[in-house]
């Protein structure tokens, strides 16, 4: 089983989550902006902040903290203010250096959930495609999405991987 | 009674008959082949008539096409003749001042014809011909060279008035023979300004490539530069074009892809599933080096102008002897007409030359296609290299991005866990560390394996039985030949025995096997075990040797990074003109 290193509950994650804030925000959003503009927008490289604020998503105690999670999350929304991302972006996974047995970590963002897992588990929620480019493909950290994995290198570039 | 009255009928008379009706039907028959022969004579009659028929047709049909053809160059030289004399009539004068710029470039690149001279001269062709670009570009000629900026100015203006785009181009030439590169930049600027970047013509790819050769001047106030990239922002708002452009530049690095040389990982090859993917990403990892080596061959290169200096004085010659638009009319008609003369009035040919002859120099390119071209195609699109390294530095953002996205991608195949499938033995390594584990887990396999066996390979029970049995049933023998048993006796006993050497033959037979099969996965152990280590010494130098050569990407990022491609375009005319890369 995942070791849950922060976990709310369901209902609160489904009512109270930042990246959702009204239901109808995905559908006016591809009203607005069509594929190729979501596209381009994610393609920018991200800022030093967003890359600081997913670095903490490893960095030791303070995960565990509630408002620390809504942080990350939040910086992650201002990157993109814009962009609903609820529905596009599934979660973050990336290499977890804890040590053995664990292998990598993702924050869930519908869930709000930072996890840890070890070896031959499987990620939940669509992650588990990007767990092997997260573990050796030297990049800061992964964002998985519905259609494709971006892989977000340490000075911020993106590169795509389609599928 | 009747039998009788019959046998004695004379019937000689209906003899005669049938035979009379036989040779009236030989000769009725004979009557038919005369008939069939003169048949098939009027057939082959009537064969050659249509033959002569047929003959004649083509001979009138040649006749006609004939006559038509003399009556089309008969027209054709008519029509010409009135032709020429309207061009002359209407645009005569015309042919005096592209015959008198000709001979100004001439003279001024000869140096003996007097100032005074040349501004008589063009003075008077621009009140001959009204409305004609070349004319003030004539008159702004000789003002410059007679030392006259007002009367050149003005004259300028008035050409730029009639016609801005040949113009610009005019003095871009003029001023590059001259060696003026500012003021030929400037003029370069202004020409490139006119022209519809998603439409390049054949003179525009030449100015660019002069341009990135430095034969136009260092863009030192960066306004070639500022025309890029207006037309970079205009195509970039296009739908789908930046996406099309990382698409086509992931596809043209891909290209650059070769196969892994079949030696080396010979056990990896062997002995893992995974070796197909194994071998994709050595490849797509591999692609760094051959990718930078192609881009540093580029930057290494020193380019020649001269073929391009040429291709200016063919375009400054077009220019200045093509025909104005107004004359395109009467000059196409007057085209054709010189192609159904040429073809002795065959029109039909006429029209496929005139076909050929307007879309030879039609070939238009958009901007963005002419920098992947450029970049990677030099040999197909005959760009020089210094087209190309323009074409890259322009570029870098596109091949940046598609890059990022090819490496990525190999990336995404890397997979954790190497399998090592040796005979019956199956399990993974991801990085080739857990030898002991997996050595200990096959000597399992194997002591299973070997305990399977072993199994069967055992004494039945009769055989078993045949040691005690026989000892028994010899004693039993003995014992009855003592008390008088005589020959039964001996056989009991001989039976006896013949049981004990039954069991120790069988006995041996089967421990002979189960040393065999021991032998068996011994040896299959020792290989096994030694496969496996040697597989995974290759696990560890593959990834390693991975890691090197997935790592020359930042090589190639780095490369890019540093190509700017407003201090390229700037630094184009000094005397290196090579970017710095390091």
């Amino acid at each position: 089983m995942p070791k849950p290193m922060l976990n709310r509950p369901q209902t609160q994650a489904q009512t109270n989550n930042i990246l959702s804030t009204t239901n109808s925000q995905p559908k006016q959003q591809t009203q607005q902006m069509n594929q190729m503009q979501i596209d381009r927008l994610l393609r920018k490289s991200r800022s030093k902040e967003y890359m600081q604020a997913l670095h903490q998503l490893d960095a030791g105690g303070h995960v565990h903290n509630q408002h620390k999670v809504d942080e990350i999350i939040n910086k992650i929304r201002s990157e993109f203010p814009d962009l609903e991302l609820t529905g596009i972006l599934l979660g973050i996974v990336s290499i977890c250096y804890l040590g053995k047995p664990y292998e990598v970590h993702t924050l869930d963002i519908t869930g709000q959930i930072i996890e840890h897992y070890k070896s031959g588990q499987p990620l939940p929620g669509g992650l588990e495609k990007a767990r092997s480019i997260a573990m050796r493909g030297g990049y800061a950290f992964i964002e998985v999405y519905v259609d494709c994995c971006r892989a977000i290198s340490s000075n911020g570039s993106v590169s795509v991987i389609p599928g | 009674m009747a039998d009788y009255a019959i046998s004695y009928a004379d019937l000689s008379a209906i003899n005669s008959y049938l035979r009379s009706i036989d040779h009236t039907l030989d000769v009725f028959h004979n009557n038919l082949d005369v008939i069939n022969g003169r048949v098939n004579d009027v057939d082959q009659n009537v064969s050659i008539v249509y033959d002569r028929v047929e003959q004649l047709a083509r001979e009138f049909r040649e006749y006609v096409e004939m006559q038509t053809k003399a009556n089309n160059l008969s027209k054709a030289q008519q029509r010409i003749i009135q032709i020429r004399q309207e061009l002359e009539k209407k645009f005569g004068h015309y042919d005096k001042v592209r015959r008198h710029t000709t001979g100004i470039l001439q003279a001024d690149d000869l140096g003996f014809i007097r100032k005074e001279t040349i501004s008589t001269a063009t003075e008077e062709l621009m009140l001959d011909a009204p409305g004609y670009w070349l004319a003030p570009c004539l008159v702004a000629l000789a003002a410059w060279i007679n030392d006259q900026p007002d009367l050149a100015e003005r004259a300028l203006r008035e050409a730029i008035k009639r016609n801005d785009e040949k113009t610009s181009l005019f003095f871009t030439l003029v001023c590059r023979r001259a060696d003026r590169k500012s003021a030929a930049l400037k003029w370069t600027q202004r020409y490139l300004a006119n022209q519809d970047e998603e439409n390049l013509d054949r003179k525009t790819i030449i100015i660019l490539d002069a341009f990135a050769s430095g034969l136009l001047g260092a863009d030192s106030e960066g306004l070639i530069s500022k025309q890029m990239g207006e037309w970079l922002e205009r195509l970039s708002e296009k739908p789908g074009f930046i996406e099309n452009q990382t698409k086509q530049w992931s596809d043209a690095i891909n290209l650059k892809r070769k196969p892994l040389s079949s030696g080396g990982y010979t056990y990896l090859r062997k002995y893992s599933k995974t070796w197909p993917i194994l071998q994709d990403i050595m490849e797509g990892a591999m692609l760094h080096a051959e990718i930078l080596d192609y881009f540093n061959a580029i930057f290494d290169q020193e380019a020649s102008t001269e073929s391009l200096k040429a291709q200016l004085d063919e375009i400054l010659n077009t220019l200045v002897t093509e025909f104005d638009e107004e004359e395109i009319p009467l000059k196409r008609k007057e085209k054709f007409n010189q192609f159904v003369i040429d073809f002795d009035g065959d029109e039909s040919l006429a029209a496929k030359h005139m076909l050929v002859e307007q879309t030879a120099f039609n070939q238009h390119k958009d901007f963005t296609q002419l920098l992947t071209d450029a970049a990677m195609k030099p040999e197909s699109s005959g760009a020089s290299i210094s087209t190309q390294k323009f074409s890259i530095a322009l570029s870098k953002e596109w091949i940046t991005n598609a890059y990022n996205d090819v490496v990525a991608q190999n990336r995404m195949k890397i997979p954790n866990e190497i399998e090592i499938n040796v005979d019956t033995f199956n399990d993974k390594t991801t990085d080739g560390q857990n030898e002991s584990e997996l050595i200990e887990r096959f000597n399992t396999l194997v002591d299973q394996e070997q305990a399977s066996a072993l199994k069967p390979v055992v004494l039945s029970g009769f055989e078993k039985f045949c040691l005690w049995g026989g000892i028994i049933i010899g004693i039993l023998g003995a014992a009855m030949a003592g008390t008088g048993g005589g020959l039964l006796g001996l056989a009991v006993v001989a039976a006896g025995i013949g049981m004990v050497i039954n069991h120790f033959s069988k006995k041996k037979k089967v421990d002979q096997n189960r040393e065999n099969i021991k032998a068996q996965f011994e040896e299959k152990r020792q290989k096994g075990s030694q496969i496996i280590r040697a597989t995974l010494a290759e696990v560890v130098d593959f990834r390693a040797e991975f890691a090197e050569k997935d790592s020359e990407s930042e090589k190639v990022i780095d490369f890019l990074e540093q190509i700017a491609p407003e201090q390229y375009v700037k630094k184009l005319a000094d005397s290196s003109r090579r970017i710095k890369v390091q």
